[in-house]
């Protein structure tokens, strides 16, 4: 089964970004859109999401799912510990007491458990992106959408995120639109990928599917290697 | 370097209260250095007689109900700012069209001198009423255009996220817009109240109400007894300076998240 976005139109003023965009989100898979900053992939997510209109274009197989989204930034309340925070975007679907289980077991997965009583302004900016992660995973959402979640981060740091994160996939699976510009993400998570063109309106140049899963990836690192290549030889 | 770094601050604010200290030292100094060369108790009257005065003041029967009359004043007219300017400043801040209405009127207001407010209330106004209007008509702009900035400063990231996690509006408002305006509005509420308090008190001298600050000041000023005039004013700054402090440790309080260390460094 998949997610059809068909024949997509958008522009902003003196720009087209899309000029007939078709794509196939698979459903309960992580797909990958790669390529270059500035090209119109945030763009995409939010008109998936319904954040920005489209001119025109089906997208119709989107409206009225539950989204949940990690933005590039943590988005965190500020003003909400971390256990608040994820409290906030849970507290209207679930009774009290499955809702502190739910928001304390994502926090125990994303090894944030310890920290549940404190601001997000007292971690860095690794840990907020942590609970930024555990928040859109606790959410009961049917497709996850991540921009760039990952970016400004250093290398180390990275791996221990994508790690938190596959780990909280593994567990149900949901759709995911995965929108990056760095290769080795794309190569360790994706099970399918779109690589775009560098130019306006945006196309797709290439799609690759993976059918290698990310424990086989992780254990066999050569091959991570070939699919990097390939994708590099896609751009 | 933890300890170090509180043994540090604890220093620091010694020597801050050190500073306080001697300022106030300084200030005592030049006020009894210029008693000394004026020379006329009538004039300006030296710090010790002051004091003096001050301690007779406190004596008397009606000093506190003085007090407790003009602070009721100063609450009312800000309690009443408060209540108006945050429920004015949020449709402000929301709603353009109303904002676009609204904003001359509050121009307008602002640029009216004190005392044309202060006049004309005395005409409108019962003795007791005329410095609660005119602390209102001070204070109410200042909370509602500190309001509407503040809702003007909101993240539009974290509205969009609550967009997407389906947040009902009631709650946005409570837990997005409110927390986000809590600084402006302490800033704004420490303004708008020492503002309204000097109104008060100078509304009080024009329209004499029974028991005032400022009914007390005119009728030292008139018997000349201008220790009375000076005891009177250190005690309307006391009560400033109190609520001025009152409101910076709610602040403190509220915005407990912005202190910064912890685990993540």
């Amino acid at each position: 089964m998949a997610l059809v976005i068909k024949n997509l139109y958008k522009s902003y003023p003196k720009i087209s970004i899309f000029s007939g965009l078709n794509m196939d989100i698979r459903e309960n898979k992580i797909t990958c859109i790669l390529g270059p900053s500035g090209i119109g992939k945030t763009t995409l997510l939010n008109i998936i999401s319904g954040i920005t209109a489209p001119e025109s274009g089906n997208i119709s197989d989107f409206k009225d799912k539950d989204f949940s989204y990690i933005f590039q930034e943590p988005r965190l309340l500020y003003w909400k510990t971390v256990y608040e925070n994820i409290n906030f975007v849970l507290r209207d679907i679930y009774k009290e007491k499955e809702l502190k289980s739910r928001v304390n077991n994502y926090l125990e997965i994303v090894g944030l458990y310890k920290y549940r009583d404190y601001y997000p302004n007292n971690l860095s900016g690794g840990m907020q992106q942590r609970v930024s992660i555990a928040r859109a995973f606790a959410y009961p959402s049917e497709i996850l959408l991540m921009d760039e979640p990952f970016k400004s981060l250093d290398a180390k740091l990275k791996k221990n995120l994508l790690h938190s994160f596959m780990a909280l996939w593994e567990a149900d699976k949901r759709t995911v639109v995965f929108v990056t510009h760095d290769i080795e993400e794309a190569a360790y998570v994706s099970d399918f990928v779109y690589v775009l063109e560098d130019s306006f309106p945006t196309k797709i140049k290439n799609t690759m599917q993976i059918d290698k899963s990310y424990k086989e990836r992780l254990d066999d690192y050569q091959s991570v290697r070939e699919i990097k290549k390939t994708l590099v030889d896609f751009f | 370097m933890w300890e170090e770094k509180c043994l540090m601050k604890i220093s620091i604010t010694k020597k801050d209260r050190l500073y306080t200290v001697l300022s106030f030292v300084l200030l005592l100094s030049i006020w009894k250095i210029i008693s000394v060369i004026v020379n006329s108790a009538i004039i300006v009257p030296s710090p010790e007689s002051t004091l003096i005065s001050l301690f007779n003041l406190l004596k008397t029967r009606d000093f506190f109900i003085i007090i407790l009359f003009s602070l009721e004043r100063g609450l009312i007219g800000f309690a009443i700012s408060f209540v108006l300017g945050l429920l004015v400043g949020f449709a402000a801040g929301f709603n353009r069209i109303f904002n676009k209405i609204f904003e001359p009127f509050l121009v307008i207001i602002r640029s009216t001198p004190v005392m044309t407010i202060i006049l004309i209330a005395l005409i409108w106004f019962k003795a007791n009423n005329v410095p609660i209007f005119a602390s209102f008509l001070m204070s109410f702009p200042i909370i509602c255009t500190n309001v509407i900035e503040g809702i003007k400063n909101i993240d539009p990231k974290l509205l969009e996220m609550a967009k997407i996690y389906r947040i009902k509006r009631k709650r946005v408002i409570k837990e997005i817009y409110l927390p986000s305006i809590v600084p402006f509005l302490t800033a704004a509420i420490s303004t708008a109240f020492g503002i309204g308090w000097k109104v008060v008190i100078a509304a009080e001298v024009l329209s004499q109400p029974k028991y005032a600050i400022g009914s007390s000041l005119q009728n030292s000023k008139i018997y000349l007894n201008i220790n009375d005039v000076f005891a009177w004013t250190i005690i309307a700054i006391l009560i400033g300076y109190l609520f001025e402090r009152l409101i910076r440790l709610i602040e403190k309080k509220s915005l407990k998240w912005k202190r910064e260390y912890g685990a993540g460094y």
